[in-house]
């Protein structure tokens, strides 16, 4: 009986399947140079694409901005997708993302950071004919995988010439006359020492003069300490702006700058609502924009699988969050400056060194 | 250049303002991990029970209004956890190490889940405006040029810390329920054919551990920051767990074990934002756990020595 009823189901589908294909060739015949609908790639499959978030949504920045960038090319591009929730056990997501992939539902896999690269790696060698976006890291040389890296010496050059603006500024209350301006990273590790070199070319670009002092709180969760070697910064070296790169033991940072009266710059996410007029500003990743670029690429047969893109000020991968409070409470000059930096940047008239 | 700015900070005091804060969570982390361990029920849990009393402290200080209901209700949750992990293992008989393990991994998960629970969000909660534990500043003291910056304002929790210390001393060495702690913690069986009560005895000194524990974690919620971040304390509890051995196992000793910790701490703040320092800083993160080390050995060497000599 069930069977019965699976296969008429399964009767009726083909059918209906056969008609439609039928009518879409018919139209293409038809029509000649007709464009292609829209929700169609060149290779003329549909993009069902799933997003594998290997934690859970509501992080405020890193997963979320990759969801909005998702839902953007749903209303935007007419591509069908859904968000699968891998949470924090990383046992689980190489299991999980597999059961997504051979299922067969799905014809475009997005997933991201370095935790995922060997477990994407794997998959896309086994399942050749899906593809894969992978944000944050660099996969090369693999057919069906894209990648995008988001350039944080780019980034970070940025804030740190807007660092350099601050300290120099006789605008501002909180600057004070000493040409020094604090980076409070994470870890002594490659990827952290990348921001510090882009935010010491910027801030070398403004002032010459700038110092840069830099420490490191050891992990990304020690708050207290973030914030007391952030006022260490402030107290003994005379800093009176400190870019945060240490994640949520950055957030002590933040606090501390606010504490002392004096600035702070976020990072990844716009942090600038946590202490209004004391965090100035924050680097973005965009990694939304970058999703919705891929999937606009991938509609229009342009997007170059098994390479990787470093995303730069000029495809709109890193920028300055320029809020409300950010016009609010930076000078116009600085603001200006900002402007004619980014310009320059994106027209490739600046160069940032990456120390990757 | 390094120098300098260490005398820099040594002669203005802030390196005591520094060390006094560094030292406070551990020193009162600690002397819950020394009770426990005389009772003969040491806590390892003190790092999951130091996070769930931040994460209650915050988010009750910030719903009232009110600091002190906040560490109150975090310090009542950290003892309600140790009168659990007494329940099983006084009462279900299982390992207390591995009673402590499992509040440590509780701790870190449980915050975790109530955040993303209450306010929505995974990683950090940092509420505008939440109440903190007041800096006391001395009348008259605080302005007398050296004594003033010396003794005036510090945090609330940096006095209850210290007077903790002499606290415990009197609790340990000077009543007798510190007797019977004592003896529990050395002989249960032989204490309860006198008639004491070890099995309350042990239930007590496992919430002794609780309260402390949940002071020094309402201090880095609500003292040291205003915010409470995904696993902040940051091995704290383990810490506390290497000062109870450092310090002799006695009050005094721990002070002097987590001043020790808490002075190379500051100074390793310190030399780490020289600039241009040529020192990697790894080095000087490690300038802390090298310091406890070699106090350990120092001591160890002392204690031999002493031994050796006896008749």
């Amino acid at each position: 009986m069930k069977t019965k009823k699976f296969s008429a189901l399964g009767v009726i589908f083909l059918s209906i399947a056969l008609l439609l294909s039928a009518c879409g060739g018919n139209t293409n015949n038809n029509g000649g140079n007709a464009p292609a609908p829209d929700n169609e790639s060149a290779g003329g499959e549909k993009i069902n694409a799933v997003y594998f978030v290997n934690s859970t949504l509501g992080d405020k920045s890193f997963f979320d901005s990759a969801e909005a960038g998702m839902q953007k090319a749903v209303k935007e591009l007419g591509i069908k997708a859904k968000t699968v929730e891998g949470g924090t056990n990383q046992a689980d997501w190489a299991a999980s993302l597999e059961s997504l992939v051979s299922s067969g539902s799905y014809n475009v896999v997005v997933v991201g950071t370095s935790q995922m690269k060997d477990i994407t790696i794997d998959l896309a060698e086994r399942y050749p004919d899906v593809k894969f976006i992978f944000f944050d890291d660099v996969i090369d040389g693999v057919p069906n995988i894209y990648s995008m890296l988001y350039s944080q010496s780019e980034g970070s050059f940025l804030v740190g010439a807007f660092g350099a603006l601050v300290t120099t500024s006789t605008e501002l209350k909180g600057a004070n006359p000493d040409k020094v301006i604090g980076f409070v990273g994470g870890m002594d590790i490659p990827i952290i020492n990348d921001f510090k070199s882009g935010y010491e070319q910027g801030a070398q670009y403004v002032d010459k003069d700038v110092k840069v002092v830099a420490s490191y709180v050891g992990d990304f969760s020690n708050a207290p300490k973030g914030k007391e070697l952030t006022m260490a910064q402030i107290n003994s070296q005379k800093a009176d702006i400190v870019f945060n790169v240490a994640s949520a033991a950055g957030l002590g940072t933040l606090e501390g700058a606010n504490e002392k009266g004096v600035y702070s710059i976020g990072v990844d996410g716009n942090q600038n609502p946590l202490y209004p007029g004391s965090v100035l500003t924050s680097m973005l990743k965009n990694v939304d924009q970058s999703i919705f670029r891929a999937f606009e690429l991938m509609q229009k047969g342009e997007l170059k699988l098994g390479t990787s893109e470093v995303l730069g000020m000029k495809e709109g991968g890193v920028g300055l969050s320029k809020d409300e409070l950010y016009e609010k409470h930076v000078p116009q000059a600085i603001k200006d400056k900002m402007v004619e930096i980014e310009d320059k940047l994106s027209k490739g008239e600046i160069t940032v060194k990456s120390s990757l | 250049m390094v120098w300098q700015t260490i005398w820099g900070q040594i002669v203005d005091l802030s390196l005591v303002a520094v060390l006094l804060r560094l030292m406070t969570p551990i020193l009162l982390a600690s002397l819950g991990g020394l009770i426990s361990d005389i009772g003969g029920v040491i806590n390892i849990g003190l790092e999951g029970l130091m996070l769930m009393s931040a994460f209650t402290s915050i988010a009750v200080g910030s719903s009232t209004g009110n600091w002190a209901v906040g560490v109150l209700a975090g310090v009542a949750t950290s003892v309600l956890i140790s009168y659990g992990m007494g329940f099983f293992s006084l009462k279900m008989k299982v390992d207390i190490i591995i009673t402590g393990f499992a509040v440590n991994i509780f701790g870190s998960g449980f915050t975790i889940f109530l955040m993303s629970k209450i306010y929505g969000m995974t990683g950090n909660y940092s509420p505008t405006g939440a109440p903190r534990i007041p800096v006391v500043n001395i009348p008259f003291i605080e302005d007398i040029p050296v004594l003033g910056k010396l003794l005036s304002g510090h945090s609330l929790m940096v006095w209850i810390a210290l007077l903790s210390v002499a606290f415990c001393m009197f609790l340990i060495y000077r009543t007798p329920y510190g007797v019977h702690l004592r003896s529990v913690g050395e002989a249960p069986y032989a204490a309860q054919s006198l008639g004491i009560p070890a099995k309350r005895i042990q239930y007590s000194a496992l919430a002794w551990s609780g309260a402390f524990a949940g002071l020094a974690g309402a201090f880095m919620s609500n003292g040291l920051t205003n915010m409470f971040v995904k696993d902040m304390t940051a091995g704290t509890g383990f810490l506390a767990l290497a000062v109870v051995l450092l310090g002799n196992r006695n009050p005094i000793g721990i002070l002097l074990g987590s001043l020790i910790f808490g002075l190379a701490s500051a100074l390793a703040t310190i030399v780490q934002t020289v600039p241009n320092s040529p020192i990697p800083s790894q080095f000087i993160q490690m300038i802390p756990y090298v310091v406890t080390i070699a106090a350990l050995v120092f001591f160890a060497l002392r204690n031999k020595r002493r031994l050796a000599t006896m008749p």
